[in-house]
């Protein structure tokens, strides 16, 4: 008896199908079957399932000898289930890789005293256009907690899209309550309320699981048509199961409401309901709400029921002026505002440059951060008279800054005071196009990392990477720049060739790293309790970078779980994706699960990435700049370098990381295992590679960058050379380690 | 002796160094030395020549201190050179591969000075550009860069010739060398990439160095005051040299305003000294120009420059209307009924009679002779029509009229975006391949390509025109279905142009051969390499020249590249590589050859129905197929072997593995599941179905695949 029956009902949906089956088919997690229910599709649908059931045994297929309609064909396949649980997969959605793995462990983690009757996950929308949109609701999953629980404690569980796919259900307790789809559009709804609202042991899994296809909608495809009365029927299936269920009666005002949005979210939809049939809609509508309508006070939303079509109509109307207005009225502010706030410039840059003042900012204004937070420090410390003003993006991450820190919002009038009047410029990305440049001010461009892939002009020839991504503006905005800070040789070449700009590159080494070249063995034992990792654990860090041939650049390289089960007993793999996956769906294709089951310590909402590399042990990347000035800390780096050749293709490399790397190189996960299964990633090999690729990356860290910027730049000392002479590479960093 | 030395000047551009280094030393032609000029050896570019210096021993650095400016720097390195001819290279600029090897098969014994072509690159903002070269190679003097032409040695020492110093040197030294070449010869190839400066050449900067344009000038004057010269090339030469100055003297920045007068007064005086006798100035505006310099009329100078200024801005602000008017025009047509018996057809946005729609509209000259049928072409594929074939060049009046009027529009991919569908009109699209790589809105995950393809909306537009869409199998159905969400008919009638495959006769293989210069006796191979979407220009993937040498005499190989890149000869040295590329039809080019080669083209689906070898050349198949995205794993299921790399290849060859039996029964299969309505009577449905409107029963069924007869290889008929 298998674990899940997949039940795919199958019409007209001959480009997707394949897709589809394979999703199921090629998961991880095996002990399954799939019911192929052919709903008489007139195209080549029947074929590619008798296809897939001639090549694997786990698929059966049914060919209904008429149409029947979505719920019908699913209550076709069902008595031919035989696993433990029931699944209905729609026949152009597809299984994220994974999903099934999660869902039986899921299952298993809420097993007692017995299987729960329902599990809830999360999906993802993709878009035809190539859009993936997370589910909004999907904190709801989270909140609900990790035991099992009925509709009643968690009645917002019953907010999420009620649909019949974004959930597995025992099948006894289908079976045992005679649950069934019913015939016509809509037949999600008599299904799921019923399912739910009976459910004695609901779970959740906050993972995306599915994949929604939302194909194209609109214009000549549009879905128009009498079918969507089909509405008012199914709520009557639900108020009759109500009716059947009095120990439910609690629900009826729920689902009275619930009732009425809907049938009113159906009508207010432009391409849903032929416009010469939305009185009819609305009059039945109307009539069944009266019909069930409860004790409860009508809410304000759904009052318009009570009244008549044209009152509806008129409202619409009101709304929908109201919106408008609303909406020009902001322009004129927005637009007035602006004016202002211009006037107020240029009102500050009749006046002098103040001397002593500098702004600091870092990732487009996300908080005291980077380099130019080392540059800020060091500044207070040996240029106490200069003023350093931060810029950050809005309120929420200025509640987050340190003491005593110095703080304008962005496009704040004081914004505009500060930087009409501000010497000294210090970003790691580009100052907004707004900024005008005034002559005798200093702009010093620190750059975020050790460049590797393609950068700025470079990217001319690279159309992926340059995809929505405005090169000449960004060029147009380096021609600000008067100091570029560079760690090594190789930046400085590369910047000069990235940036085709007027710009001094000064010598510097990276602020930032200051602190991991002056770092003491006990520096991370703060951030290990902070993140709950025993003390003697030895702790991988696993840092991936994005991906420019895929959209929204994430690509899960590795199995987390597999890797953290391989890397065994006394490891914590604490895995930190770019900081611009953060919210997206990334996360939730596993890591925020795997984080809640403590497999693995997802720390990618940590503010300071060098407390992660100063508690880390040892660092797994594959592209990551990160591994520049991880490689300052001397400690072991291992890539993981499975597709460099399309990394490399796509967005273009200054070097072969593979020939030149910091340690030792995997080229497929198999690779990556046994390196640390044979404790390879810390020989003699790994050590010479790392000391070469010190030599030439960490050439200028020796952990005075931050003094060497403040000096020459802000207090004028060397003016006449701004660039150092070379500075011996990275000696104290050697001896405090050495001595570690 | 080297046969080049090629001279490199790096101050400031020590971050693209390595490029123009790296495009000289991977140069096919190895006979030259390099030279960089560095400011010194730690410098930034010092550290970056020294680099190269120790890993190949053609590299030989020099240091020039940056204070002696650009033409120390030159004159550093040619004191350093011992080649036979000598080469200018900015240390930001990137010789073309192959460019050496042009330069010494053009270059005579006695060639004092030859030009080359070159392609001006911008960074980011603009188009590249190619400057024609179109002048009496005795006298482009001036006019040329110093990088853009090759200096035999020999010649520079005899007469002396160094780089005049201070700014423009470039101006006094292409004026030097003019007055001293007798034999100069053109090279129209482009040789060298030059990349714009972003911000402007600093030369072009305003401020008081503009006055030594004037110093190169006279220093040049005087050098042809001491030597007889040709009256031809002294007037040339002086006409050349004021057009620079005058450019100067008008400029509205360069020279700072109140020293203008002082700097005309100087070229005034400059050119009366020095006006050759005979002199006429040029015609035009500059002519005038020329006048008032003659008599050191500022005043009036300033005043033509005044209005010149005014007037180029006025014309600037003209509206271009023929874009108004072919607009309103097309909207007048639209209201007149649509014509039920004409038919337009366009195929490759107007590349030419080809493909699908050129099949089909041959057949319906015979099927339907009463719809009258305008094919729609670019204004360059004109002159290669076949003779017969009514046709309008797109954007002209008549293009706007049959596209408002016909009742069928037909087309391979789409008509513009501003083509309405009008209701009663027919629209087919025949599509132009069977998909392997992602295509439509599949291709918008794929960011590589996405960024190419535009707008996913306007592409449905597009799509919401078609109603009929044609497949040559299953697949291409199932994938046009989600590449294309639409509410199209597929017509599963197979693909009209691959008819000839099954139509086309001994005779015609043969004469097809003979036009392409096929040698008779030889196996001619087909190598059709794809596209990469993710990187822009045309890599070449494969040395074709050294795997000619590897396969033996036997075999020819016809270069078709992808129509994106049908410019440029690479036919190569050996005469072995026939290049097809701009040939009109691939169907001919598919049925000269004995086999094919190509990457993930899907030209393979349509040469399978020749049911003559395929190999898969598959070097990149992991990168292809991570960042462009494919149906389905060619790798799996081709339809013959798969080298992996040139030596694989080289061998399925050699060793005859191309056409062995494993190759057949992997040809069976592919053919079986791709050429499954391809039986030669795909134009025949289409025109019954569509132009005839014959109903869906009445249209003849697909033949069997084993009842097929393909057309004979003529490599069969040499064994026979």
């Amino acid at each position: 008896m298998p674990r899940f029956s997949i039940i795919v009902p199958v019409f007209k949906v001959q480009g997707f199908l394949a897709e589809c089956l394979d999703s199921v088919l090629e998961q991880s997690y095996t002990d399954l079957e799939l019911i192929a229910v052919d709903d008489c599709s007139p195209d080549g649908c029947g074929a590619i399932l008798d296809e897939y059931a001639a090549r694997d045994p786990r698929v059966r297929v049914l060919h209904l000898p008429e149409n029947v309609g979505l719920g019908r064909a699913r209550n076709a396949g069902m008595p031919y289930a035989t696993g433990d649980f029931l699944f209905f997969l729609d026949s152009d959605d597809t299984l994220t890789p994974g999903a099934l793995r999660a869902i039986a462990d899921r299952l298993d983690e809420t097993a007692d005293p017995e299987d729960p009757d329902v599990l809830v996950f999360d999906y993802a929308r993709t878009y035809w256009w190539g859009g993936t949109r997370r589910n909004v609701l999907a904190r709801v999953l989270l909140e609900a907690g990790d035991g099992t629980f009925r509709a009643a404690e968690h009645p917002e569980i019953l907010e999420l899209l009620m649909v019949v796919w974004n959930k597995v259900y025992r099948r006894e307790f289908v079976e045992r309550e005679g649950f069934a789809f019913p015939p016509g559009y809509y037949e999600d709804t008599p299904w799921t309320f019923p399912v739910m609202l009976s459910a004695e042991r609901i779970a959740t899994l906050d993972r995306i699981c599915l994949a929604y296809r939302q194909r194209r909608q609109g214009n000549i495809l549009s879905t128009t048509s009498r079918k969507h009365f089909d509405i008012h029927d199914q709520y009557e299936r639900v108020f009759a199961f109500l009716d059947s269920r009095p120990q439910l009666a609690s629900w009826r005002p729920y689902l009275h409401r619930k009732m009425g949005e809907h049938c009113l979210d159906i009508l207010s939809k432009p391409d849903r309901l032929p416009e010469s049939d939305k009185g009819e809609f609305f009059r039945l509508t109307a009539a069944l709400f009266r019909k069930h309508r409860t004790a409860e006070p009508v809410p304000r939303e759904l009052r318009v029921l009570e009244g008549g079509f044209t009152r509806y109509r008129a409202q619409q109307q009101a709304d929908r002026l109201g919106k408008e207005l609303g909406r020009r009225g902001q322009q004129v502010r927005k637009a007035a505002a602006t004016r202002v706030k211009r006037g107020w410039s240029a009102v500050h840059e009749h006046r002098s440059p103040d001397p002593n003042l500098a702004v600091y900012s870092a990732f487009s204004h996300r908080g005291v951060l980077g380099d130019p937070a080392a540059v800020y420090h060091k500044a207070r410390e040996i240029a106490p008279h200069i003023r350093g003003v931060w810029v950050v993006r809005g309120e929420e991450e200025a509640a987050l800054l340190p003491d005593g820190v110095e703080h304008v919002l962005l496009d704040s009038l004081r914004y505009r005071q500060v930087t009409a009047r501000a010497t000294y410029f210090v970003n790691n990305v580009n100052w907004p196009g707004t900024l005008v440049k005034r002559p005798g001010s200093v702009h010093v461009h620190t750059h975020q990392g050790t460049p590797l892939k393609y950068m700025a002009a470079d990217l001319l020839n690279k159309p992926g990477a340059r995809h929505g991504f405005d090169v000449p503006q960004m060029l147009r905005r380096a021609d600000r720049w008067d100091y570029s800070l560079v760690a090594n040789r190789h930046s400085e070449l590369v910047w000069d060739r990235a940036y085709p700009c007027h710009f001094t590159s000064l010598r510097s080494g990276s602020p930032r790293n200051d602190v991991l070249v002056r770092a003491r063995p006990k520096d991370g034992s703060a951030v290990r309790a902070r993140l709950g990792i025993p003390a003697d654990h030895r702790v991988v860090l696993y840092a991936p970078t994005r991906r420019d041939y895929a959209r929204g650049g994430h690509i899960d390289r590795i199995d987390l779980a597999r890797f953290a089960d391989d890397l065994g007993e006394g490891h914590t793999l604490v895995v930190r994706l770019h900081p611009s996956l953060a919210d997206g769906p990334a996360r939730g294709m596993g890591l925020s699960e795997l984080h809640r089951r403590k497999v693995v310590v997802d720390a990618t909402d940590e503010p300071h990435v060098e407390d992660l590399m100063l508690a880390s042990d040892v660092l797994v990347t594959d592209y990551s700049a990160l591994m520049f000035d991880y490689a300052n800390l001397d400690r072991p780096i291992v890539l993981h370098t499975d597709d460099w050749g399309a990394y490399a293709a796509s967005r273009g490399a200054y070097f072969d990381i593979t020939a030149d790397a910091p340690g030792h190189v995997a080229g497929s996960y198999r690779e990556l295992a046994w390196l640390f299964a044979s404790g390879a990633w810390r020989d003699e090999d790994a050590a010479r590679l790392r000391a070469g690729f010190r030599a030439r990356f960490c050439e200028f860290d020796d952990g005075r960058a931050a003094e060497r910027v403040v000096r020459t730049l802000m207090l004028g000392e060397k003016a006449e050379e701004p660039a150092p002479a070379v500075p011996v590479p990275a000696q104290a960093g050697h001896d405090v380690l050495a001595s570690s | 002796m080297p046969r080049f030395s090629v001279i490199v000047p790096t101050h400031g551009v020590a971050g693209r160094l390595a490029q123009a280094l790296d495009s000289v030393l991977t140069q096919s032609f190895g006979d030259f030395e390099l030279i960089p000029v560095c400011d010194a050896p730690d410098s930034p570019a010092g550290t970056v020549a020294a680099a190269y210096a120790a890993r190949d021993s053609r590299v030989a650095p020099v240091h020039s201190p940056p204070s002696g400016g650009l033409s120390a720097a030159r004159n550093t390195g040619m004191a350093a050179a011992s080649g036979t001819y000598l080469l200018f290279l900015d240390g930001d600029d990137d010789l073309v591969p192959g460019a050496l090897g042009a330069l010494d098969a053009e270059l005579r014994a006695d060639t004092d000075v030859l030009y080359f072509g070159h392609e001006r690159v911008h960074w980011w903002e603009g188009e590249s550009s190619r400057p024609p070269l179109d002048k009496d190679p005795e006298i482009i003097g001036v006019y040329a860069p110093a990088w853009s032409a090759a200096y035999r040695r020999a010649f520079l020492t005899e007469h002396r010739l160094t780089f005049p110093g201070g700014h423009f040197t470039d101006a006094g030294w292409g004026g030097l060398v003019t007055l001293a070449t007798e034999r100069a010869a053109v090279l129209h190839t482009v040789c060298v990439r030059h990349h714009l400066r972003r911000q402007g050449r600093r030369l072009n900067a305003p401020g008081e160095h503009q006055f030594e344009v004037l110093d190169q000038v006279e220093s040049v004057l005087t050098r042809a005051a001491e030597q007889t010269v040709s009256a031809a090339k002294s007037h040339a030469l002086f006409g050349q040299l004021f057009a620079l100055v005058l450019k100067t003297a008008a400029h509205p920045t360069r020279v700072p305003a109140r020293r203008r007068r002082a700097f005309f007064r100087r070229a005034g005086r400059l050119y009366r000294r020095h006006r050759p006798a005979g002199f006429r100035p040029p015609p035009g505006s500059l002519g005038v120009q020329h006048r008032l310099l003659a008599i050191g009329a500022y005043s009036a100078f300033r005043a033509l420059r005044g209005t010149n200024q005014t007037a180029a801005k006025a014309a600037q602000r003209v509206p271009r209307p023929r874009m108004l008017r072919t607009r309103a025009l097309y909207a007048t047509h639209l209201r007149r009924p649509l014509d039920e018996n004409l038919a337009v057809y366009c195929a490759y946005w107007g590349r030419g009679y080809a493909c699908n729609p050129a099949a089909i509209h041959a057949k319906a000259r015979d099927l339907a002779p009463h719809i009258r049928s305008v094919f729609l072409v670019e204004p360059e594929a004109v002159a290669a029509l076949p003779k017969g074939i009514d046709h309008a060049v797109i954007g002209s009046r008549r293009s706007w009229e049959v596209l408002a009027r016909a009742k069928y529009l037909i087309n391979n991919a789409n008509f513009a975006d501003d083509v309405v569908k009008r209701p009663g009109s027919v629209h087919v699209q025949t599509q132009h391949g069977t998909p392997l790589k992602k295509m439509g809105v599949d291709q918008s995950t794929y960011p590589v390509v996405a960024a190419a393809t535009g707008s996913f909306s306007k592409l449905l537009t597009r799509v919401d025109r078609w109603d009929y869409n044609l497949s040559s199998n299953r697949h291409s159905t199932r994938m046009w279905e989600r590449a294309f969400p639409g509410t199209y008919e597929a017509l599963e009638y197979g693909y009209p142009r691959n008819d000839v495959y099954y139509t086309a006769t001994a005779d015609d293989v043969a004469r097809v051969r003979a036009r392409l210069g096929v040698p008779e006796g030889r196996t001619a191979l087909l190598y059709a390499p794809t596209h990469r979407d993710y990187s822009t220009g045309f890599e070449a993937r494969l040395d074709l020249e050294a795997f000619c040498e590897e396969i033996g005499e036997d075999f020819v190989v016809l270069l078709r590249a992808h129509y994106f890149y049908d410019e440029g000869d690479r036919r190569g040295s050996s005469g072995r590589i026939i290049d097809v590329t701009g040939h009109r039809s691939s169907e001919d080019v598919c049925l000269a050859a004995d086999a094919l080669i190509t990457d993930y083209s899907s030209i393979m689906f349509d040469y399978a129905n020749l049911d003559r070898p395929i190999v898969v050349y598959a070097d990149d198949w992991e990168i292809y197929r991570e960042t462009r995205g494919v149906y389905f794993d060619v790798m799996e299921a081709p339809p013959g072997p798969v080298a992996r790399t040139p030596q694989d290849l080289a061998r399925v060859f050699t060793e005859g593995s191309y056409a062995d039996p494993t190759s057949t029964a992997l040809r069976a299969r592919f053919r079986e599941r791709f050429c499954q309505f391809d039986d030669g009577r795909a134009a025949e449905r289409v025109v019954r179905r569509v132009l005839l409107g014959e109903p869906p029963e009445a249209i003849p069924p697909v033949v069997p695949l084993a009842e097929r007869l393909p057309a004979p290889a003529a490599s069969t008929l040499v064994r026979s």
